[in-house]
């Protein structure tokens, strides 16, 4: 028996290939787990091994015990293939010798490297031109260099040049100690004791009745699903009978503004009656109040269009106007192709044919787009001439009459 | 004699603020006609017709205008290099000379929207900003919003905006060629569409300080790109680190 034993036998079972990782510096282990006085462990390594006097030198803390089996502990830099072949002890070493600077070489190439990559960010920064395209991306992979090169550096260290060691480490069991269980079992019940729990029923009752009323808590969101109904919101936009098209700037269109095979995406400005009777008309500013009320207004050539039975005068003089929010899922279908006629939606590819009625013809979505009807008051501009669309806008939803 | 006076003056008035050259801008006028009806006979008369009248393959051109034939030839897209779902750009044929030709001779056929000329006040009193807002709702919906182009049905497409110039946007937005729908003064003065024309140029020639733009197609490639390229390099060398050294 050596030192090692006696100076890990307070904390460790004799024989165990333990210690502090101290100790194992110092100790290094053969691959029977017992302590190798001389170290032959790490093929050409440095000696690590200091002396045995390492007794004075424990720290605070005892050796860490652990279950640690080595299995095997040398290093082979030779390739199988050539291990195949007959080699004679030195010329074996000596390859070895050669593989370790090889590896050597290439862990200092990554730290240079990184190095070249730091000077390169660092230079960049103050030289580099910061409005220029390669600023970013040179500055990007500079970094990347200067971090990596280290890390590259070190992996390599450890993969190429450091001892192998495969270690096993059996997992503790899983119950605890039968002391450790009667400690705990006696602790709580000691601690149900104190509060007195069995002696004070009223403290109980009144405990039990507040775990229960709180619990109860948790119906609230479920019933809060289903007081809340949409009502008639969702049938209803911001159009009223009146109402002039205005563009999102807040212009009102007149006729004549849109060319054949114009398009122009309006919202409603509603008329408001001043105290002396004249007429403003008030454009509906809000997100909430635009985002309902998009409409699509398209100037088709002369005799085009093809209305549907009861809606032949909802056109003017070749200007259709449609609701923007698509019958599928909402998004605004404002892709326009002048020459087939046809809307598309962005965001799912249907496809809502304008000449007749905006069907949908292609894609998810199944209802035609909404038609507002058309008229033009007595000073040019556009109005919705019977108010708001006939039909709720844009995607179904379960109310939806 | 003060009628003699006033005549005398009357004369000298007028020697001094005639205009000038007027006969020979008509002249030069004609000769382009001539000119351009020459090159239309030659180049483009096959489809569109002895008196560009239309025919089975391609539409009438009285009355589309100076603009309409700029646009399409500067482009590339006509003469058109075969038939299909869009003509696409390509470099011209033409010189800028003929095409000049060619467009008036179109225009005197009927009238369209002109050629339009931006001077360069106009250039640069353009709004840059309110260009972006009138891009945004007008045209992003179909060219994306920096202008890198969108599929439309059918094979059909809004092109990518990154090679056209100034004069080149506003006669599209003036003429409506193929699919896109025509933006009349009525809807973009001219101040608008110079600054829509002006944005565009902008976002197109704005310089991109993260690298590659990916084609400026926005999160979805960017996205790809950093699952795959960057999340997958990061398992790469993931695994390579825990790779066991071969023995």
């Amino acid at each position: 028996m050596s030192k090692q034993d006696d100076d890990s036998a307070g904390s460790g079972s004799p024989g165990d290939a333990g210690g502090s990782i101290f100790d194992r510096a110092k100790q290094p282990v053969k691959p029977s787990g017992e302590p190798a006085p001389g170290s032959d462990v790490s093929a050409g390594g440095p000696e690590l091994r200091q002396g045995h006097d390492d007794g004075p030198e424990r720290l605070g803390t005892p050796p860490h015990q652990t279950d640690s089996t080595r299995a095997q502990s040398t290093v082979l830099l030779v390739e199988p293939h050539e291990r195949a072949v007959d080699v004679s002890p030195a010329h074996a070493a000596e390859i070895d010798r050669r593989a370790q600077r090889r590896a050597e070489r290439l862990v200092a190439f990554w730290f240079v490297v990184s190095i070249v990559g730091t000077v390169g960010f660092v230079v960049t920064n103050f030289v580099g031109d910061k409005h220029a395209e390669y600023y970013t991306p040179f500055m990007g992979v500079a970094l990347a260099l200067a971090m990596g090169g280290i890390g590259f550096g070190v992996i390599l260290w450890a993969k190429q040049l450091m001892p192998h060691e495969e270690a096993v480490q059996e997992r503790h069991p899983f119950r605890s100690a039968d002391e450790e269980i009667a400690a705990t079992e006696e602790t709580v019940a000691l601690g149900y004791a104190d509060t007195g729990l069995a002696r004070r029923p009223l403290v109980r009752r009144t405990l039990l009745g507040a775990g229960t009323v709180l619990g109860a808590l948790l119906v609230v969101p479920l019933l809060n699903l289903t007081n809340r109904k949409p009502g008639k919101q969702l049938d209803h936009t911001h159009w009223v009978k009146g109402a002039r098209l205005v563009t999102g700037e807040g212009t009102p269109v007149k006729i004549g503004d849109i060319a054949i095979g114009g398009i122009e995406t309006v919202f409603p400005a509603v008329p408001v009656t001043e105290a002396d009777g004249t007429v403003r008309y008030e454009p509906q500013l809000t997100m909430h109040e635009k985002a309902d009320s998009a409409t699509v207004l398209i100037r088709l050539g002369p005799d085009e269009n093809r209305p549907r039975p009861g809606r032949e005068n909802w056109a003017y003089d070749g200007h259709v106007a449609y609701s923007k929010i698509c019958t599928h899922a909402g998004c605004p279908v404002s892709l326009y192709e002048t020459q087939t006629h046809h809307l598309l939606c962005p965001c799912h590819q249907s496809v809502f044919d304008v000449l007749d009625g905006c069907r949908a013809i292609f894609g998810p979505a199944s209802r035609s787009l909404p038609q507002l009807a058309l008229g033009v008051d007595e000073d040019g501009y556009f109005i919705a001439r019977d108010g708001d669309y006939t039909e709720p806008v844009g995607p179904a939803f379960w109310e939806r009459s | 004699m003060v009628l003699l006076v006033a005549l005398a003056a009357t004369g000298l008035l007028w020697a001094g603020f005639a205009p000038r050259g007027t006969a020979q801008d008509t002249a030069d006028a004609n000769e382009a006609v001539r000119q351009g009806r020459v090159l239309y006979l030659q180049g483009c008369s096959s489809c569109h017709g002895l008196q560009a009248q239309g025919g089975n393959q391609a539409p009438s051109l009285i009355g589309v205008g100076s603009a309409a034939v700029d646009f399409q030839v500067s482009t590339g897209r006509m003469p058109l290099a075969a038939p299909g779902a869009q003509a696409e750009r390509k470099d011209p044929i033409y010189s800028q000379t003929q095409i000049d030709q060619l467009a008036a001779y179109i225009d005197s056929l009927g009238g369209g929207p002109k050629k339009p000329v931006i001077t360069q006040t106009e250039w640069d009193d353009a709004d840059l900003a309110h260009g972006g807002e009138l891009y945004r709702a007008n045209c992003a919906q179909c060219h994306q919003a920096v202008g890198a182009g969108a599929p439309l049905t059918y094979g059909k497409y809004a092109p990518d905006l990154g090679k056209a110039t100034p004069t080149q946007i506003i006669e599209a937005m003036r003429t409506g060629p193929e699919s896109m729908p025509l933006f009349g003064p009525g809807q973009l003065d001219e101040a608008d569409a110079v600054a829509v024309a002006k944005y565009v140029r902008h976002v197109s020639e704005a310089p991109s300080a993260g690298g590659d733009d990916l084609g400026k197609y926005g999160p979805v490639p960017e996205g790809l790109l950093a699952w795959l390229v960057g999340i997958g390099g990061l398992l790469a060398v993931c695994l390579w680190i825990g790779a066991r050294q071969k023995v």
